[in-house]
């Protein structure tokens, strides 16, 4: 009994060691980025490519994904041709030197675990499920960017967002966020987080993301579709489901509001942008 | 064989209305006769289930028609646009038609990369069938124009800087009818049956074509004619289909094989019960996708896929003689 005791207490000290030498290691990682500011950054994933080109300085960038990049971002990689637009492969990625490596949630497992016998730092955000989660991310980016100036403009804005009262024409209103193919957002996911801010009730009632018919939409009666549109798909299939003839006929009251898609693939700064002008109009 | 068209027949127009019957909302036959419809299920009941049933049975009766016609041209009972590649090029077309923005001039671009798709398929099938024609060596031939297709189609897609153009894609590869509209069904429409009308006026020259070609040609069937009468109808048809449904698989495999015990061997007499007999297939497997339990709608292509695989893999045991 004794014995067993003490095997027990021994391995709780070797479990308790291994913590302390994980947080160690994390703030040491931490710590030397904060002390001098990564100095090239690369992005693995489409929507930490949005908070590195939006908070870093562009000699900070070495390479982000090629997918598509919010208005801002793309602007930012236009007047720097020196950020490489990356695919996913190592050589690729070390081909740009780069200090730390930012991944998100579905960034590729296999190239990660490369990247770290590679002894690349790897940074991982996770996907904001609202607005504070959005703020966390910032002040990690910032933080590790020393950019914490630059990541408090944002985070105020944020904040402003996050306390809004929802006062807005819509306040009240059942609404849906409605994109291809009749993919729907319900509760924690940042398309709920702004329905909410806007004063809207999301009618789709699953977890995360779901599809539904145009008949099961028109059961919900929706008095506000908020619409995701993307240009280089018109006339597919999938994006004429957005506007089925049947959803007008069926709810001729029914108000459009159009986001565009990279405002809420990603929530970054354009989000921000997008969501404080639709309150702006829906106030005036 | 009037017999088996009549039940065919009855059997398309009961589904059709089970499946006009069914969904989410109280919007079926009764309400509509009773004129006690809101406008709400009106639009439901005209916009939605209406084009779908619709487009169920011309898309059934396109596969299963075409899956009969080459199956009696090329006398391979494992014939069938999907396994020989065809599908896959009405893919690859309406996938170049959809990057290269040509889609924004118009909803009919879509079909008419799905037809050449087709098409270019089709003529590649047919000229290996002229220089082989082992059983063997068309499925191989099928099997490998599948994966040049899919390896373009993945091509196109890599070059893609848009996310949501794989997603697309993946889901438009599933093959449904779900939410398709009336203006779909009307762009595809004249398609399908134009090419449905192009492979039943072979049906007399197939027939002929049992007997062996020399024999067919002595009776004045021009062979060269029929085989571009059957791979046009084909491309026409499977194209259309393909462009606003997405891949459906194995239905032109599988219904001649279950038509064919009630009207024999002769695959003139086997088209038009064909086209009934995918359809009601189509229809009554798009009603299943509707009942059935899963949380999100089960796609009409996996299910047919699921269906069609195993049987695939039956009759390729069963033809191993003829295969080596």
């Amino acid at each position: 009994m004794r014995r067993q005791n003490q095997e027990l207490r021994t391995k709780n000290q070797v479990s308790f060691l291994r913590i302390i030498f994980c947080l160690g290691s994390w703030f040491l990682v931490l710590g030397s980025f904060s002390a001098h500011g990564a100095e090239r950054i690369v992005s693995l994933n489409a929507c930490t490519d949005e908070l590195l080109l939006q908070l870093a300085l562009p000699e900070q960038v070495a390479g982000v994904t090629r997918f598509n990049h919010s208005p801002q971002s793309s602007e930012v990689l236009n007047q720097n041709p020196h950020i490489s637009k990356l695919s996913s492969d190592v050589e690729s990625i070390m081909k740009t030197n780069p200090s730390v490596v930012l991944a998100g949630p579905f960034s590729n497992p296999l190239l990660i675990n490369q990247l770290k016998q590679l002894n690349i730092p790897i940074v991982h955000l996770a996907v904001p499920g609202n607005w504070s989660d959005l703020d966390k991310a910032v002040g990690q980016v910032s933080a590790l960017l020393k950019r914490v100036p630059a990541g408090e403009v944002l985070q105020k804005k944020i904040r402003e967002l996050s306390r809004f009262d929802g006062q807005t024409r819509w306040q009240g209103k059942r609404a849906v966020f409605w994109s291809a193919a009749g993919h729907v957002s319900g509760k924690n996911t940042f398309e709920n987080t702004v329905l909410t801010t806007l004063g809207l009730i999301n009618v789709s009632e699953t977890e995360g993301y779901a599809f539904l018919s145009v008949e099961k939409l028109i059961q919900l009666k929706p008095a506000v579709i908020i619409v995701t549109q993307n240009p280089e798909l018109k006339n597919s299939w999938s994006h004429e489901t957005l506007f089925h003839p049947a959803l007008k006929k069926a709810l001729p009251k029914i108000e459009y509001l159009h986001i565009p898609e990279e405002a809420v693939s990603c929530a970054s700064e354009y989000t921000v942008e997008v969501v404080g002008k639709l309150i702006a109009d829906a106030k005036a | 064989m009037k017999k088996i068209n009549f039940i065919l027949g009855t059997t398309l127009a009961g589904f059709f209305l089970i499946s006009l019957q069914n969904g989410a909302l109280d919007a079926g036959i009764g309400k509509l006769l009773t004129g006690k419809m809101s406008s709400a299920e009106s639009a439901v009941f005209w916009h939605l289930r209406f084009p779908r049933s619709l487009l169920a049975i011309l898309v059934g009766a396109a596969l299963g028609l075409s899956g009969a016609a080459m199956q009696g041209l090329l006398r391979n009972p494992l014939a069938e646009s999907s396994v020989l590649g065809i599908s896959s090029g009405a893919v690859l077309g309406a996938m170049i038609a959809l990057y290269s923005g040509l889609t924004v001039w118009g909803i009919w671009i879509l079909p008419l990369g799905g037809f050449f798709g087709a098409l270019a398929a089709a003529a590649l099938v047919l000229v290996f069938c002229f220089r082989h024609t082992s059983l063997l060596g068309l499925i191989l031939a099928g099997t490998a124009l599948n994966t040049l297709f899919f390896a373009l189609s993945s091509l196109l897609l890599s070059f893609s800087k848009n996310p949501y153009a794989v997603l697309e894609v993946i889901y438009w590869q599933m093959g449904s009818f779900e939410n398709r509209t009336l203006a779909q069904t009307a762009v595809v429409a004249p398609w399908i049956i134009l090419g449905s009308w192009m492979l039943l006026r072979t049906g007399s020259s197939l027939q002929l074509l049992t007997l062996g070609e020399d024999v067919a040609r002595s009776s004045g069937v021009s062979v060269s004619k029929t085989m571009r009468q059957v791979i046009m109808g084909t491309a026409v048809a499977v194209g259309a289909a393909v462009s606003v449904c997405g891949l459906i698989g194995f239905v032109g495999l599988l219904v001649p094989h279950l038509v064919r015990p009630w009207v024999g061997h002769d695959p003139g007499k086997l088209l038009f019960p064909s086209a009934l007999a995918g359809a009601v297939f189509l229809l009554m497997a798009d009603t299943f996708c509707r009942f059935s339990v899963f949380p999100v709608e089960l796609k009409i292509g996996v299910l047919t896929a699921l269906l069609g695989a195993p049987f695939f893999i039956y009759l390729a045991f069963k033809t191993k003689a003829q295969l080596t």
